[in-house]
């Protein structure tokens, strides 16, 4: 079902969300999430800042995911030349939980398959199974759908090398995603021999304000945050405040679960006293 | 498939020969704001429609379309509330299942006590 507004809008709440919409589809059912961001904004500037923030999500189909995985996979075959003899292509997940990046590497199959040679063998779900798989000499590929901090793929590129080393397997490291944070190359690329994204993201507020803009706006967004419950499911929102390690990112795939890397602002539960929020994009 | 809220934004585009308030529209009926922008870019790329700001007019190539389309907008309804919840529907019988009491709530001393 549609859902409808919940109640009437202020007209000013009313043009902003209908703008916005306008402007970006993927908003079409997302009229009483947005305005209740808008009706957190007190201040000309929080506003401000919320639409144009909400204006540079980078927003994916799946019909997008697909076109992203296709160049991740050309990537690999044309531009790195890996034979499917010599790569594997390997998910960072080393938990029981579900994680997006082994359904990730199940999925880049199918575009692979496109391609000739590629068998079972070269796509392996789990991080510690990559030690065993690889070979010396050997090409090893992380895939994943997105980088945020960059600090995950680090650290477990990281315990990859000394893991193959402590084996005596000598591999170069790639990693090939379809969307990071252009903040995350820092940590990664002195990690791996190559370091390819599909779409490079901005920090939504640093990377466009500076001086006494950025000023305003981060402290727009300190007070916006201080609307959102401080505790809510096990997690403090300082942890999260700006995005995970301060992130700033604005990305939302069709279907998908958001990355903790956003703004609180459109995932965070709860609101100061407990009331649940409709949020713009809601994450487990 | 058109949804209600499309339905509602047609009826009142299709009914006035001038603007229409979209903010009046949304007082009087609810219908979301992103719902109206969703139907309105979708005529807008096909000149069914004009918007200057919070207001939009049907052109005559729009109110053509709206005739043209006017039983697959309006008559195709998909009733969600029709269906309920799976939880909320019966086991379906067989037409020749017999009708069996449950036995332990028959008082079978009846008869003999008034008797």
């Amino acid at each position: 079902m549609v859902e409808r507004s919940t109640e009437v809008m202020s007209m000013s709440n009313f043009a902003d969300v209908f703008r916005l919409a306008m402007r970006n589809q993927w908003l079409e059912n997302k009229s009483n999430a947005v305005e209740e961001i808008l009706s957190l904004c007190v201040t000309p500037e929080q506003k401000t800042l919320v639409t144009k923030l909400i204006e540079r999500f980078h927003y994916a189909t799946p019909n997008d995911q697909l076109e992203y995985r296709r160049s991740v996979a050309l990537h690999i075959v044309e531009t790195l030349k890996i034979a499917p003899s010599n790569a594997i292509i390997i998910a960072l997940n080393d938990r029981e939980l579900a994680d997006s990046s082994s359904s990730y590497v199940q999925q880049m199959k199918g575009v692979l398959a496109e391609y000739d040679g590629w068998k079972s063998g070269n796509f392996v779900d789990k991080l510690r199974s990559a030690v065993s798989a690889a070979e010396d000499g050997k090409f090893i590929i992380i895939v994943d759908d997105f980088a945020g901090s960059g600090d995950t793929i680090a650290k477990k590129s990281m315990w990859l090398r000394q893991e193959l080393k402590a084996c005596g397997k000598d591999c170069n490291i790639f990693v090939a995603v379809a969307s990071a944070m252009v903040s995350s190359k820092d940590k990664i690329v002195p990690l791996v021999k190559d370091y390819y994204a599909v779409n490079w993201l901005r920090r939504g507020l640093t990377d466009f304000y500076d001086g006494d803009d950025a000023v305003s706006m981060s402290l727009a967004m300190e007070q916006l945050e201080e609307n959102l419950r401080k505790r809510s499911n096990g997690k403090s929102i300082k942890d999260y405040s700006f995005g995970w390690k301060r992130s700033e990112a604005t990305y939302f795939l069709e279907g998908d679960n958001p990355p903790n890397n956003n703004f609180p602002i459109f995932w965070w539960p709860e609101l100061k006293g407990g009331a649940k929020r409709n949020r713009l994009t809601p994450r487990i | 498939m058109y949804n209600s809220q499309h339905r509602i934004v047609l009826r009142a585009l299709f009914s006035e020969r001038d603007w229409v308030d979209l903010y009046r529209l949304h007082k009087e009926t609810l219908v979301a704001p992103g719902q109206i922008a969703g139907l309105l870019s979708f005529m807008l790329e096909r000149k069914y429609c004009l918007v200057d700001g919070l207001r939009a007019q049907i052109t005559s190539s729009g109110r053509n379309w709206v005739l043209q389309n006017r039983k697959q907008i309006f008559c195709k309804v998909h009733a969600e509330w029709r269906e309920g919840s799976k939880s909320e529907r019966p086991s379906i019988l067989m037409p020749s299942s017999p009708y069996l009491p449950n036995l332990a709530y028959l008082d079978r001393d009846f008869f003999v006590r008034k008797a």
